[in-house]
């Protein structure tokens, strides 16, 4: 080839560029690209920041749950494991054997708890006693068991001798370092109408004591 | 006395990006089709090349030499496999949605000596076409591809013969 023929190739194939292509027509393309890359720009940018307020909004709302709503949780350590319940509160005695009965719901566990009479204290017989005082109940919970204040195992009822089963709680308020039980896993507090000081009238409250809090 | 005051004042006339685009457009598209091979490919990229100009005109216009920056995108985009392959999808599609006029695949050119020349070297490609499809210069070349003014001349010349060759052997560039 002469060197001529490439400048003519060149040549060619621009005029032929020249005649086929619409430049006005091209800049008028350009320009509606332009504005279509910014719409979507900015539509993307607004999902980005409605998404991110409901993400965030969602996030403040399960971290700002008032705290009587948040339940307290426990795991047990090992499992299955009997652990030690103080229970202060009505709970269901039987007047003719001394025997303390409770039935309970443990997160949809429904247990019909063998509860033994460890310890009173009080004057009079077991049936007649009133006052204060701890029952100290053994109950085997299910493997695997997480306990949390709704967990709460009421004990109560209509037996013969529930009356005497009463315990109030001391007036000074509750700590339940006071109690000095190291060998107890659990505490759960059982307050109703006779609730200890801080505790607002009705409302249980769970306390736990020793375990993995 | 601020010395400063005795220099020449240069004051550059900002070009008007619709005089600078209908000047170019067709340029980078004869420059992407030179280097493409595919029309529907060299006009998306162009465009591309000078959308993205537009974008930044306030800044793109001041510089000295606005073509060459266009020419260097328009040649970074028409060397890259994947971009060609998404203007040419793009191109497809706007067809297909009857947002562009139906187009030939090809300019009306030698299509075996365009053949040739994308079969060279990326760097004899692009000045090859610079010099012969945009009229570039040695020394204009050189600013666009960065490199030395020698360098572009010997580009040249081994493009040239190479081409040469293929047409003395038959079209066998191996």
């Amino acid at each position: 080839m002469k060197p001529d023929d490439f400048a003519r190739h060149g040549s060619a194939l621009l005029e032929s560029v020249r005649e086929q292509v619409d430049a006005p027509q091209g800049l008028e393309r350009l320009r509606r690209d332009e504005r279509n890359t910014r719409i979507v720009a900015v539509a993307v940018a607004a999902t980005a920041v409605v998404v991110f307020a409901l993400v965030g909004g969602l996030w403040w709302l399960s971290n700002d749950l008032p705290p009587a709503d948040q339940p307290t949780t426990t795991t047990l350590r090992a499992l299955p494991v009997e652990v030690s319940i103080v229970l202060l509160d009505e709970f269901t005695i039987d007047a003719q054997t001394g025997a303390c009965f409770g039935e309970g719901d443990l997160n949809g566990f429904t247990a019909s708890a063998p509860v033994s009479l460890v310890e009173t204290t009080g004057a009079g017989t077991l049936a007649e006693r009133t006052g204060e005082g701890t029952v100290i109940a053994t109950v085997e919970l299910p493997a695997g068991k997480v306990i949390t204040d709704a967990d709460v195992v009421v004990l109560g009822g209509s037996a013969p001798g529930a009356d005497a089963c009463r315990f109030t709680l001391p007036e000074t308020g509750l700590a339940i370092d006071d109690f000095h039980l190291p060998d107890v896993d659990i505490v759960v507090v059982l307050d109703t109408t006779r609730s200890s000081t801080d505790a607002t009238s009705g409302q249980r409250h769970t306390y736990f004591y020793g375990g993995d809090q | 006395m601020d010395a400063r005051r005795d220099e020449p004042q240069v004051v550059r006339s900002v070009e008007r990006f619709d005089d600078f685009y209908l000047r170019e457009f067709p340029r980078m598209v004869a420059v992407a089709y030179g280097l493409s091979g595919s029309r529907w490919a060299a006009e998306e990229l162009a465009q591309e090349a000078l959308l993205r100009a537009y974008k930044s005109w306030n800044r793109i216009a001041t510089y000295d030499k606005p073509g060459a920056w266009l020419r260097r995108v328009t040649i970074n985009l028409s060397t890259s496999h994947v971009r060609r392959r998404i203007a040419e999808a793009k191109a497809v599609a706007l067809m297909a949605v009857g947002q562009r006029t139906p187009l030939e695949s090809h300019f009306d050119a030698d299509q075996f000596f365009w053949d040739q020349v994308r079969h060279l070297p990326r760097r004899q490609r692009e000045t090859f076409v610079l010099h012969y499809v945009d009229g570039l210069s040695a020394t204009e070349i050189s600013d666009v591809l960065d490199v030395a003014e020698s360098t572009v001349r010997t580009h040249l010349q081994r493009g040239r013969e190479a081409v040469t060759a293929t047409f003395d052997t038959g079209g066998d560039l191996s």
